[in-house]
Order: structure tokens, then sequence, then C-alpha cells
């Protein structure tokens, strides 16, 4: 046992199992503590309530379509985002001359968190979708910047010289060399900027309740905090950790080329 | 391999459950409050609550409490709270004692198995819809129009709408998609420079200023949307809180006296209402004049409210007026 110990715990990723079994003990727990009324169900609702709000939610009221709204409106941002950090991130590598204000310019917004930028977002494009999607947009478009930029320095000399010597311009280089070649950090780089625009969304649908026609996730869990109906946002949280865990693992995860580049 | 193992696993489940209501159960033990007596009250903002800032800035509830507590130590906190969402969760907390909402969001955190009771009206003042496109003179007119806003969703002034869209249109949801949630100045600056906003459902002083602007015109009212006068703002608290006679009282009391200093002394009333509200002397001392706003203890309309909320869905069961408000 003790002669295992180091390697067993040597950053082996836990096992499903283990991890459900958790998930079992951490629900089975919940529900007990509510059952038995140890904390006020103003606080804790019991798991069970939640879970047949969530259900219900999802058949009878707009929930499905409001998280449908919301997952369809990252995805665009993060398709326009991403094509924009693909634009910068090519300018950079080929423009000497526009680096410098690139760099600037990433320096500057990428640390600035896209619910900071809304009350000036919201006089630009008023309340409502478009000023959601460019929120959306700024959270995924300097990540995806960088991620390219990453890809494309990581291509090699070598590379690039057969390239140049087969009479390939800009474009060529940039389409049938780095872009392939870049391939796993451009994976990520759409992992990282799907759950910045995933956060950025729901911010900015509950602070400032900028909303689409129906509302989104976010909105949803507004509203029923306002309604002080604490099933329906434990309901909301719960889809929200379940949509963010189904696109991550589910969609990116399959994508990955190595998950072992992943860090 | 691993079915063999299975009792072994239920052990570990068990153990799992049991460590973690151990860590549960640690926080929970051991708190002994020390003998002082403690009232916390929310502090709004806004006209129709001025008797609260009198109440504080002339140190009536600070008296009221030393002239009962004999000799015994005693606190008061105010604390500010954005919304009514934010009041109920402090309660919950148990970090909240009394605080002053509309009766609406009162019913909704009642029917949500709040303890909480009505103790007191405070004000009753006009409250009513605007908007800014001359072309809209009724509201079927808003309908699909554009975002109406208002403080949130399930505030006075969202059930309001609900009325009068029932009232006049056979549907009290018909606006629930067009809502945005904004506080009473932005929505106001929003209406006035069109931003986004095409109508707003607002309360004093933000009405009155929406009734001086040229372009924006009044829609609809709420007293009419109710068919009868109501109070604006009530006093809420929860069952351990009225419960105590000490502090309730010296509550009750620090309240009438500010009703009575507003009813007396309007114009030294005005004149501390205006620098808190940042108004002119006269324009502070004109809504008081006009009795448009008034301050009183007087409770009404909860029983309107609770039929109109139990028959749209807002409400899970009926309520009669008796089982809301505090009767000593």
């Amino acid at each position: 046992m003790n002669k295992n110990w180091s390697s067993q715990s040597n950053h082996q990723p836990p096992k499903t199992w283990h991890q459900i079994s958790w998930l079992i003990a951490l629900i089975a727990f919940w529900q007990l503590i509510a059952t038995v009324k140890l904390v006020n169900p103003l606080i804790l609702p019991a798991f069970s309530n939640v879970l047949i709000r969530l259900i219900s939610g999802l058949i009878e009221g707009t929930l499905a379509l409001q998280l449908l709204q919301s997952i369809a409106l990252v995805l665009l941002g993060l398709l326009v985002g991403n094509l924009m950090g693909l634009i910068l991130a090519a300018s950079d590598y080929f423009l000497p001359h526009l680096r410098p204000l690139i760099t600037l310019l990433n320096a500057i917004l990428h640390p600035l968190p896209g619910v900071a930028l809304l009350p000036i977002v919201l006089l630009i494009a008023g309340l409502g979708t478009p000023a959601v999607l460019l929120i959306i947009i700024h959270a995924t478009l300097w990540s995806s910047y960088l991620s390219y930029l990453s890809g494309f320095r990581s291509v090699t000399q070598e590379h690039l010289d057969i390239a140049s010597n087969l009479g390939a311009g800009r474009l060529q280089v940039l389409w049938h060399v780095l872009l392939p070649l870049s391939k796993s950090q451009l994976l990520t780089g759409l992992q990282i900027g799907w759950s910045r625009g995933w956060r950025a969304l729901v911010s900015a649908e509950m602070i400032f309740s900028a909303i689409g026609n129906l509302g989104g996730i976010g909105w949803y869990l507004f509203e029923r905090r306002a309604f002080m109906d604490i099933e329906g946002v434990y309901a909301g949280i719960i889809l929200i950790i379940l949509t963010g865990f189904a696109m991550e693992t589910l969609v990116f995860k399959k994508w990955q080329p190595n998950q072992a580049r992943i860090s | 391999m691993m079915s063999a193992h299975l009792p072994k696993r239920l052990y570990l489940l068990m153990f799992k459950i049991v460590l973690l209501l151990a860590i549960a159960i640690i926080p929970l033990t051991g708190c002994q409050k020390p003998q002082v007596i403690r009232i916390t009250v929310a502090e709004q903002y806004g006209l129709a609550y001025a008797p609260i800032q009198i109440m504080k800035e002339n140190g009536y509830l600070d008296a009221a409490l030393k002239a009962r507590a004999g000799g015994r130590p005693y606190e008061i906190t105010w604390v500010k709270l954005a919304n009514t969402a934010a009041i109920q969760e402090a309660m919950v907390a148990d970090t909240l004692d009394v605080a002053f909402v509309g009766i609406p969001p009162f019913l909704i955190g009642r029917d949500q198995g709040m303890d909480w009771s009505i103790f007191t009206g405070l004000s009753e003042c006009p409250v009513e819809l605007f908007v800014n496109d001359p072309a809209i003179t009724n509201l079927r007119d808003l309908v699909g129009q554009g975002k109406i806003a208002l403080p949130q969703p399930g505030s006075i002034q969202h059930i309001l709408l609900a009325m009068a869209a029932e009232k006049e249109l056979g549907d009290a949801k018909i606006f629930d998609q067009q809502l945005v949630s904004m506080k009473h100045p932005d929505g106001l600056q929003a209406l006035i420079n069109h931003q986004g906003v095409i109508a707003q459902y607002t309360a004093p002083p933000y009405n009155f200023i929406a009734a001086e602007t040229p372009g924006i015109a009044m829609l609809s009212s709420g007293e009419v949307a109710l068919g009868e006068p109501f109070s604006f703002i009530v006093g809420i608290a929860e069952a351990p809180f009225l419960a105590d006679e000490l502090r309730r009282s010296a509550l009750q009391s620090a309240l009438a006296e500010s009703f009575a200093f507003i009813q007396n002394h309007p114009d030294e009333a005005a004149a501390q209402l205006a620098t808190s509200f940042e108004l002119s002397p006269e324009t502070a001392r004109s809504y008081l004049d006009d009795r448009t706003i008034q301050y009183g203890e007087s409770i009404r309309g909860v029983q309107a409210f609770a039929d109109f909320m139990v028959k749209t869905g807002y409400l899970k069961r009926q309520y009669n007026e008796q089982e809301l408000v505090f009767a000593k």
C-alpha cells in the first residue's frame, strides 16, 4: 500500500466511477439535509423538488427555448469572435507594422471583463440581443486571437520555407500551412472561447437584463430570483452547469486530437 | 475486478455521506447571541420611503429604543439593499429585521414560505405607465412594440401592468416578453432619450419628471388598474421580530413620530427631503403639499393584490387579509 502511494496519486486522472460516486454522495447528502430540514428550505430546497422544477420547466415552460437561445447566441458570438481573432492573428503574423497596435489592443482589452463594458455597450447597441452578442464577441475574440497566434508561431521555419519555395502567397501559407499545423491550439482556443462566452452571456443577462425577446438562461435565473423562487434558481444553476459540462466534455473534448495537450 | 469490491464501495459511499454531514453540522453549533437589543432596518431610496429617512435623521428609532431598553445596550443598523429579492435573501440569512416593500413582492415571498407579515403602511402615491411614442395612445398599441422598463419582475409596477393588461386586453401576461428590469432613474433616462425603451412604469418623483417632459405621455395608472387606492410601500418583518414587543413597539412609535413630523412640520420635512433626494426645497414642498404622496400607517389594497395574483398564477394559494397583516 505504502509502496504504491506515490505512483497511484501521480496525477492519474480520476476514474469516472469515483467521480460519479462522489456526485451521488453529494446529491444524497443534499437530499438528506433538506429532508430532515437541517437547513432552511428557503436556502436549500430538496434536490427532488429542484429536479421536478427543472424537468417541468424544460417540458412545459419556456426554459428549453431560453436555453437554446442562449446556446445559439454564444455559438454565434464564438463564430464571429473567432473569425475576428483569426484576422487579428493573421495581421499580427504577416504585417509587422500592425503588430504593435494589435499587441497594445490585446493588452488593454483582453483583461477587461465584458460585463464591465456593458454600460457603454448598452449606450451604443441598446438593450437586447446585439448588446449581449457584442459582449460575447469581446469575451471570445482575444482568447482566440492568442490561440491562433501561438499556433502560428509554433509552426517551424522549415514548413514555411517549403511553402515559400513552392511559391505560396500569404493567404496560401495561412490556409495550407499555418492553420492545419496549429489545429490543436485552435481547438483549445475554441474551448476557452466557449466557456468565456457562456460566462459573459449569463453575467450580461443577470446583471443588466440585456436580453433578446425571450430572454436566455441568465434572465431565467434573474426572474426566478425576483420571484423569490429558490427551487427555480437552483434549477437554473443546475442547467447552466449541465450545459457547460455537456459542451466542454461532449463537444470540445471529442474534437481534441490529443487530450494530453490540454493543460 | 470492479464488481468484487461492491460492498467496499457501499461502505465508501456511506463514509462520504457521513463525512459531508459532519462538515455541514460543525458550523451550526455553538452560536450564542449576546444580550444586545439589535434592530436592522433596510434603508431604501425614494420619496415613497421618506418617513424612514426622517426617522433615521431625526433619531426617532434611537430615542424609542433607549426609552424601552431600560439601560440595556442596543444597536441600530441601517443597510442598503438593491431590491426586494435582496431583502428576502437578507431576511433568510438573518441579517435583516425590517424592510419596506411593495405589496406584491411581500405576497410572493409569503407564498414561497417566508413567515413575514405587514405590520404597517408607509405611503400611498401615484404609480404610472409612461410612453415616449405619440403614436401609442392605449395599451393595445403597446403590444409587441418595444421594451417596457420597470424595477423587476414581480414588482408592484409589474403586477399593476398585468392588471391593466387583463382589464383592457383580457391577458395579464401579454407584456411579459417585453419587460426589461431597470432602476427608476436609469429607466427614465432610457425613456426620455429613446434608448431601447418605449415605456416605463414608475413612481415618484420619476413619474412627476416624466409627466413634465415633452414627448412623454401617461398611458395607465395603478389606481385605475387596481380599481381602488392602495399602499405603495408597506413595512414588513418576520414573525420572531413582530413577537418581540420591545423592538416592534419602538419601531412603530418611531414611525408614528415620523408621520406626525411630516404632517405638522412640512417645511422642515421638505427641507430635509430636499437634501436627501437632491431636489429644490420648493419642489420637495410641492410634493408634500399637493398630497400626491401620502404618508401614514394605514394598509390598503392587500386583498385586491392577493386576489388578482392568485387568479393569474403569481401566487399558489388563496390568502385573506387577516393572515397577512400583523395584529397585536
